[in-house]
């Protein structure tokens, strides 16, 4: 369908926070206002931002479309109207300048057109070049496909075209923020501001009782999470963008997929430049990998020239082809978390690691995770650090390291979703992120945090995409004696409150999704909940019956009436043998204790007792 | 002319020879310590303290370990700023016997002995070169990575007690003038030992040089423990007993040979077997440090260590 013809279903009024009321709000914020220039109106319909619009701007209203319903309502009220078919671009671009008839045009609208078209790109052209010889705005507005309702839906296998809306059944293009950036940027428009229409319950929010738009169910929470972390549009039910022409870019209106084939690791290494031989040393390590598939961002802080001068040197001095794998970025502002953030996007990799710039690795260290990464696509590669304490020297000139310690391993061999939920075993540059955490859902580093950032960043996403282990050692985290670093920079209440915090962040995240085996383990740790507590009261009462049965035994009175129980036995009777009293169960003692208390001798004895008591 | 503790060996610019003895290493293992090698010698030509660097390669594999091409490969890394030789010995000389002879062959103020995939940092020739500054010394040593060697050595002035040869710097005049290694008694392990104490015999001094940083690629069990190969296991029993005898430490002697009877297993029986045979054969060294002035036998060590491995 080439041409537009729109019914009285789209008759709708004018409000200030519906699409109308958006479009109009950035034309007044852009200051269009022309006396005696056009807005010109593109696939109208029934006009109703005509009236709001004119008082608002002081421009003329001309209204075009195909659908004569809706001109004949504008003509009606007084507006200036004409016939018009959207079709190729070269008969638009002339059907509009028949219209415009060489009087000034202050801005095009077109609103909820394009959809309808086969080929929008054409009209977007066209406007442009109209808008092009007036130096005039262009708004544009269609509704959003990426609306977390119809992604929702599509999860659960629903795709229902309704009458209107956002899959109204006679769109024939489905646009998203991206589809339509591209789509302007190919027709040399270019988007000067936004005002999108956020609307959380979409007209597809359908059936209303399916668990995943029912706002209190986990899936519905899971569900917004996690469209949340894809791009900012999830609740915008039309895009509505003011644009001006400019160069038309050499894109195709539609994405061209190109899977550029990515290196394996990309290396994250914050530095200070204060520690040069440290940076000297970790680089050299670099250069021994087995493996050199990867590349090295160091992302210098607040580097004064000095310290930057040092780093370049460093870097200068590599062998040319891992000279070639380094970049050296700069971050001036924020904390060293920021610097994550800036590595992390600059990362070209398929898989990201942290490495601090006093670490080392050994020779296997990438090896491993490429082999990891093969066998668990997408997880989070895990491998093992063994900890040495480390002091600065210095003799001949020259500052270096002198290890003090032996290897330590303090740090287990599997990765355990569990133990790292209470204290953090993975030290950074033995996890390897895949990229698509943070290029894709968006994942980024908390920068309210000033340490325990990697442990919230592992914490964040392990749930989401797994952890796959090896239990090789193939780095060594250097633990500082007697120098500045992360532990003694940050004071302890620094380290308590960020704890607290990545702590507090889990408990409330929606975006875990528990490893299988979960439901097992947490049976078992209830099951286990108790148990000591119980068995010390069993153990306690088991005491008291001995005691009880033991003192029957002991007592002055028992042992005088030992003879009774002589003859007793001279008669055949079995009385209770005290040496197996401990081989009972805790019944059978209060049962003994019974039958000792309303034994023969028990009561002969009770005279005796009575008359030793004290009065 | 021979040299004196009190004189200092360096010269700007000093011509150095670096070498290694193969034995069945992976051709990308070498070409990484190739790559690394040749920017340092770049960076000593262009602070002046090298004339020129020639790497020299001595095999010691059952067959060549590098191709023509590889070679040519590998001299085509660095054309103008690192000339390599290759010699195959057709025959396995060990550690000693294979740095002797391409010592012998060798025509430089420094030789700098490697293994094959160790992998050096940048600065590395200039910082093993400047301990040499210093008057009376005659051995300098790098600091391995990621492992760090555990031997200890004076904080103020990196003295220390032996250096291996992993990675370590000798003027060539006091190699020559003590002879070189005795390729007669140490075989793979040990030599370097003995080397050293040879040069403190002489009066000099070994430095560790912390700055002067090589990658060396060790790995460690999953447990986080050594992990010695069954020839390690075996050489460096021998020579712990050849060792001890030929610094006149007879008293460790047979305390080894004790304890290799009581807890050892079928590498130091062997190595037990292989000294017996050698002390019947009268072809122990002459033991030398008779009054134990430089050589150090500390709970298995030869020297004192600073934490255990």
């Amino acid at each position: 369908m080439s041409t537009l013809q729109k019914g009285a279903a789209y008759d709708n009024g004018f409000a200030p926070d519906n699409v109308y009321g958006h479009a109009l709000e950035l034309l007044q914020r852009h200051r269009v206002r022309a006396e005696g220039a056009l807005h010109v109106d593109v696939g109208c319909g029934f006009g109703r931002i005509a009236e709001p619009l004119v008082a608002a701007l002081g421009l003329t209203y001309v209204g075009c479309d195909l659908d004569a319903v809706g001109l004949n309502s504008l003509a009606g009220r007084g507006f200036e109207t004409h016939r018009l078919e959207l079709a190729d671009e070269e008969s638009i671009y002339q059907a509009l300048r028949a219209i415009v008839a060489g009087r000034p045009v202050a801005s095009i609208t077109i609103i909820d057109t394009l959809e309808h078209l086969d080929d929008p790109a054409a009209t977007m052209r066209a406007l442009r070049r109209i808008a092009a010889e007036h130096c005039a705005f262009v708004l544009i507005s269609v509704p959003n496909t990426t609306h977390r309702d119809l992604g929702f839906r599509l999860l659960f296998g629903q795709w229902d075209y309704t009458e209107t809306g956002i899959l109204d059944h006679t769109h024939r293009v489905l646009f998203s923020d991206t589809v339509l950036r591209q789509m302007l940027a190919h027709s040399g428009l270019h988007v000067v501001a936004a005002n999108d229409v956020e609307m959380t319950i979409s007209d597809q929010a359908f059936p209303a009782d399916h668990p995943a738009f029912q706002a209190g169910t986990n899936l519905h929470a899971l569900l917004g999470a996690l469209r949340n972390q894809g791009d900012a549009f999830g609740r915008t039910n039309q895009l509505v963008r003011l644009c001006t022409p400019g160069p038309v870019e050499a894109v195709q209106p539609y994405v061209e997929r190109v899977d550029e084939p990515r290196l394996f690791l990309s290396i994250v290494m914050r530095t200070q430049g204060k520690r040069s031989d440290t940076l000297a040393e970790v680089m050299t390590c670099l250069a021994g990998q087995s493996v050199a598939d990867f590349e090295v961002l160091i992302v210098g802080h607040k580097l004064d020239v000095p310290h930057q001068i040092a780093v370049e040197r460093i870097i200068e001095d590599l062998p040319v082809w891992l000279r070639d794998k380094t970049r050296l970025v700069r971050v001036d502002l924020g904390n060293r978390t920021r610097l994550l953030n800036v590595g992390f996007a600059a990362a070209r990799g398929r898989y990201i690691v942290i490495l601090d710039d006093d670490d080392t690795v050994f020779g296997h260290w990438v090896e491993t995770f490429a082999a990891l990464s093969t066998t668990a696509p997408g997880q989070i590669l895990r491998t093992v650090s063994a900890v040495q304490t480390i002091r600065r020297v210095e003799y001949n000139y020259a500052v270096s390291l002198r290890a003090e310690s032996g290897l330590e391993t303090p740090y287990p061999s599997q990765f355990d979703w569990f133990e790292h939920l209470r204290v953090n075993y993975s030290p950074g540059m033995t996890l390897a992120f895949p990229r698509g955490l943070f290029h894709h859902l968006n994942l980024s580093f908390d920068e309210s945090l000033t340490t325990t950032e990697d442990w919230d960043y592992l914490l964040q996403t392990a749930g989401l995409v797994g952890v796959a282990s090896a239990p090789d050692i193939t780095a060594i985290y250097r633990r500082w004696v007697g120098a500045e670093s992360s532990a003694t920079v940050h004071s302890v209440e620094e380290w308590e409150h960020n704890f607290t915090s990545v702590q507090a962040k889990i408990d409330n995240s929606a975006l875990i999704l528990w490893p299988v085996g979960t439901t097992r383990r947490l049976r078992i740790m209830l099951d286990n909940i108790g148990v000591p507590e119980r068995r010390v009261a069993e153990f306690e009462a088991r005491m008291e019956a001995l005691r009880q049965v033991n003192n029957i035994y002991l007592s002055s009175t028992w042992r005088l009436t030992a003879p009774v129980r002589l003859i007793g036995r001279l008669l055949g009777r079995q009385p209770p043998n005290p040496a197996v009293a401990w081989s009972l169960s805790t019944q059978e003692l209060h049962d003994l204790a019974s039958a000792l208390r309303s034994s023969t001798s028990w009561r002969l004895g009770a005279a005796m007792r009575r008359i030793a008591r004290p009065r | 002319m021979i040299a004196s503790p009190l004189e200092t060996f360096l010269v700007k610019p000093a011509a150095l020879r670096v070498q290694s003895v193969l034995y069945g290493n992976s051709f990308a293992s070498v070409e990484r310590a190739v790559l690394s090698l040749g920017r340092a010698a770049e960076l000593a030509f262009a602070s002046g303290m090298v004339s020129c660097v020639e790497l020299a390669y001595g095999d010691s594999s059952p067959t060549t370990c590098l191709t023509e091409a590889q070679l040519t490969h590998l001299r085509g890394l660095y054309p103008s700023g690192l000339t390599i030789q290759y010699d195959f010995f057709n025959g396995n000389l060990g550690s000693a016997g294979g740095h002797n002879r391409l010592a012998a062959a060798a025509d430089a103020d420094f030789i700098l002995m490697q293994n094959p995939d160790v992998v050096v940092s940048p600065r590395l020739i200039e910082t093993l070169l400047g301990a040499f500054a210093v008057p009376g010394v005659g051995m300098s040593e790098a600091k391995q990575l990621p492992i760090e060697h555990p031997k200890d050595y004076d904080p103020v002035t990196g003295e220390t007690a032996w250096a291996t040869t992993a990675c370590a710097m000798i003027p060539l005049k006091l190699f020559r003038q003590l002879g070189g290694f005795d390729a007669n008694t140490f075989f793979l392990y040990c030599d370097d030992v003995d080397f050293s104490w040879l040069v403190r015999l002489a009066g000099y001094k070994v430095i560790f040089q912390a700055a002067a940083v090589v990658f060396h690629d060790k790995r460690l069990s999953t447990e986080g423990r050594w992990q010695p190969t069954n020839s390690e296991r075996y050489y460096s029993a021998e020579a712990a007993l050849l060792l001890a005898h030929k610094w006149s430490r007879f008293d460790i002697v047979e305390k080894i040979l004790s304890d290799f009877a009581s807890h050892g297993d079928e590498f130091t029986s062997k190595a037990t077997a292989t000294f017996e045979q050698r002390r019947r054969d009268g072809t122990l060294p002459t033991p030398v440090d008779p009054d134990h002035k430089v050589g150090q036998f500390i709970n298995g060590f030869y020297a004192s260590h600073r934490y255990t491995l």
